[in-house]
């Protein structure tokens, strides 16, 4: 069990965790996702700097885990303004007016993303080749030994794909549509500050995300993945809330001696 | 605990080698930090001589309270703190332990009078609220937790051979206050209690961790109606009761696991209060590279004397800081601190012992919500329980004082 009791060493164990994938992706793209990755990292860590200047607040650099995450998501043909519009949406709208990371509900990744593909129609997302799924296994293992990710909402997730694949089509999911949702749902769905808090919570956040997935099919994997992500983790603090509600109800319902 | 520490969260086993002898300290004191909230009638003044089991202050709420002497002494310091609340109380040791003339047996009857006038009222607390309950309150059901209560606490199963009829003398002092229920609540093996007595019922609890903490039995075995209350009290406690009734004298002894670090804890009688210092043997020269801890790994508290509930003290080292806590602190330094967030992780789900989801439990504490912690069942709750969480959480919040935050603000639109 790795334990980091500070909010950097979150950052550091994300960051280790992202670093094959993001290798991976800028080795096999070439020049184009080296600029991403530059473009992505400079515009976030600027905005975490702002907002630490305008706070007065130490600076948590923290959204080098946005950078590295948009590096990997980002197709190297995007033009490189809107790289770094949609990272400064992610990271101001989805994570520093809240307060920065923990105090918000989003992934700002995902925020970024779903901006991405909402205002430049046509840009379909990358990170589903098998190289960066596999990529994405030894990072899925250290957030896994460090608690942050959490296997109900992976679990949810995988039960709801299966199921509503099943629905639609009578048939499993395809092996190939696992693999290329594998990075999107370790580092975009699985962020646990967008988490449902609750554990039963996080099995009903995954089953949406993962219905919502095929639902959105058509859009592309990582697309449908993102929208999925976003809609899901919007709806994490009902389902908490209802959850809450259950088992303050139940806990009423058992007040009694033997 | 600061930064990335590859720690393996280690449970220790509870305490349960053999029972030393009994390590006399010079100095015994009582300490406010155990009572918050109370403020003392001194019954005492510094230099008075006192024997075992002497009053030294009542409640001023409850002057049928009475806080007494663990053994005879004398009164050094009295120290009040802010608003006259009780800050500490020492008293200096008699070299040799005066033996007192035994008093009279207590009737049955007289129970509660004789716990209140003999020092053991205090030794009861109640929820919700985790307070020493009013002297004429009758509660739903008492909770004796007989189990090691934190990792690493002492094993009753090792200590309880000896005391004998005196646990079942306490439980039917015990049950003198109680209507309802007196549950045993202790892990597998031979019952503590002699079975087939009325009302008081053994009951056994698996081992993990949370397992051992009060909360945990009440939320098992049914939390109170609104308005009522029920009471927890600890094993030893029992044992003391069932002397006073036996003997009518003060047993102001408690068994305790010492952990120094270096291998198994070790198990020894000592007396309530004692002096830290006096029982362990201080590393010489890198004395000030360690702190001494009364009470549970986590969740403990720096302290010179023993804790009036704790039944663990632990010699700290002062851990070097590793190149990784300094490099995650330089990462996050420059500026002025400002509160760090809670992220939520996989080892919080399993740190509470009633189920009550931990992040929502820890938001709603931090930002002082009653209302939500109300509803996540916050009420049932005492400074023990989120221990853990304070442990865990990398926002750095002691949840124990804004639970106690919360908990004061229930209490006072109660």
């Amino acid at each position: 069990m790795i334990r980091a009791a500070f909010p950097g060493g979150v950052t550091l164990l994300q960051a280790a965790a992202l670093l094959p994938p993001v290798a991976v992706a800028v080795f096999a793209r070439g020049a184009g996702a080296t600029a991403v990755l530059a473009v992505a990292l400079l515009t976030a860590l600027i905005w975490d700097l702002v907002f630490a200047r305008a706070r007065a607040a130490p600076v948590a650099w923290h959204s080098v885990t946005t950078g590295l995450i948009l590096a990997v998501a980002v197709p190297p043909d995007v033009t490189l303004w809107q790289v770094a519009l949609a990272a400064s949406f992610g990271v101001v709208l989805g994570e520093q007016v809240f307060g920065g990371r923990g105090f918000g509900f989003l992934s700002p990744a995902v925020a970024a993303l779903a901006f991405l593909a909402f205002s430049f129609p046509g840009t379909g997302l990358a990170g589903a080749e098998p190289a960066v799924a596999a990529a994405a296994v030894p990072g899925l293992v250290l957030l896994f030994a460090a608690g942050l990710v959490f296997w109900r909402l992976l679990a949810g997730f995988a039960l709801g794909l299966c199921l509503a694949t099943l629905l639609a089509s009578g048939a499993l999911p395809a092996p190939s549509l696992a693999v290329s949702l594998c990075f999107g749902a370790v580092f975009l769905l699985a962020d646990p500050v967008a988490a449902a808090a609750t554990q039963a919570g996080r099995w009903i956040h995954g089953l949406i995300a993962g219905g919502l997935v095929v639902l959105l099919a058509d859009m592309g994997p990582v697309n449908a993945l993102v929208f999925a992500a976003l809609l899901a983790s919007l709806a994490a603090p009902l389902v908490d809330h209802l959850v809450i509600r259950a088992l303050a109800r139940r806990r009423d319902g058992r007040r009694r001696h033997v | 605990m600061i930064g990335l520490n590859a720690i393996r969260e280690r449970r220790i086993r509870p305490a349960a080698g053999p029972v030393g002898a009994l390590r006399r300290p010079d100095r015994v004191a009582l300490v406010g930090a155990d009572y918050p909230g109370l403020r003392p009638v001194l019954l005492v003044a510094e230099g008075d001589r006192v024997r075992a089991g002497q009053a030294l202050f009542t409640d001023r709420h409850h002057p049928e309270v009475a806080f007494v002497a663990p053994a005879s002494g004398i009164v050094e310091t009295v120290a009040l703190g802010a608003g006259r609340r009780l800050s500490v109380l020492v008293v200096r040791l008699d070299a040799a332990p005066e033996r007192d003339p035994p008093t009279k047996e207590v009737r049955v009857g007289g129970a509660r009078a004789a716990l209140l006038a003999g020092g053991l009222w205090p030794a009861f607390r109640r929820r919700p609220y985790g307070r020493i309950p009013a002297p004429d309150e009758v509660p739903e059901a008492i909770f004796v937790n007989a189990m090691p209560d934190r990792d690493g606490a002492p094993d009753p199963q090792a200590v309880l051979a000896e005391a004998g009829p005196g646990f079942d003398r306490g439980l039917d002092m015990v049950a003198e206050l109680t209507g309802g229920a007196v549950f045993v609540c202790q892990r597998r093996g031979a019952a503590f209690a002699t079975p087939g007595r009325e009302r008081i019922c053994t009951v056994y609890f698996p081992d993990p961790a949370a397992a051992g903490l009060s909360s945990h039995h009440i939320a098992r075995l049914g939390a109170p109606a609104p308005g009522g209350s029920v009471w927890t009290v600890g094993w030893q406690d029992v044992v003391a009761m069932g002397e006073l009734a036996r003997t009518g004298r003060y047993h102001g002894q408690r068994v305790i696991a010492f952990h120094d670090g270096r291998g198994e804890a070790a198990l020894f009688p000592t007396l309530l209060g004692a002096e830290l210092s006096d029982l362990a043997d201080l590393p010489g020269d890198a004395g000030a590279a360690f702190r001494l801890v009364s009470g549970a790994r986590i969740g403990g508290r720096e302290a010179r004397f023993l804790g009036r509930y704790d039944t663990q003290a632990a010699l700290v080292p002062v851990r070097r800081v590793s190149l990784f806590d300094r490099l995650a602190k330089h990462l996050a330094a420059g500026g002025k601190p400002r509160p760090k967030p809670i992220l939520p992780r996989a080892a919080l789900d399993t740190a509470l012992p009633v189920a009550i989801p931990p992040v929502p439990l820890m938001r709603a504490l931090a930002i002082g919500d009653v209302e939500a912690a109300e509803r996540l069942g916050a009420r049932g709750l005492v400074e023990e329980d989120v221990a853990r969480l304070t442990h865990l959480c990398t926002s750095g919040s002691d949840y124990g004082r804004l639970l106690r935050r919360v908990l004061d603000r229930m209490e006072g639109a109660a």
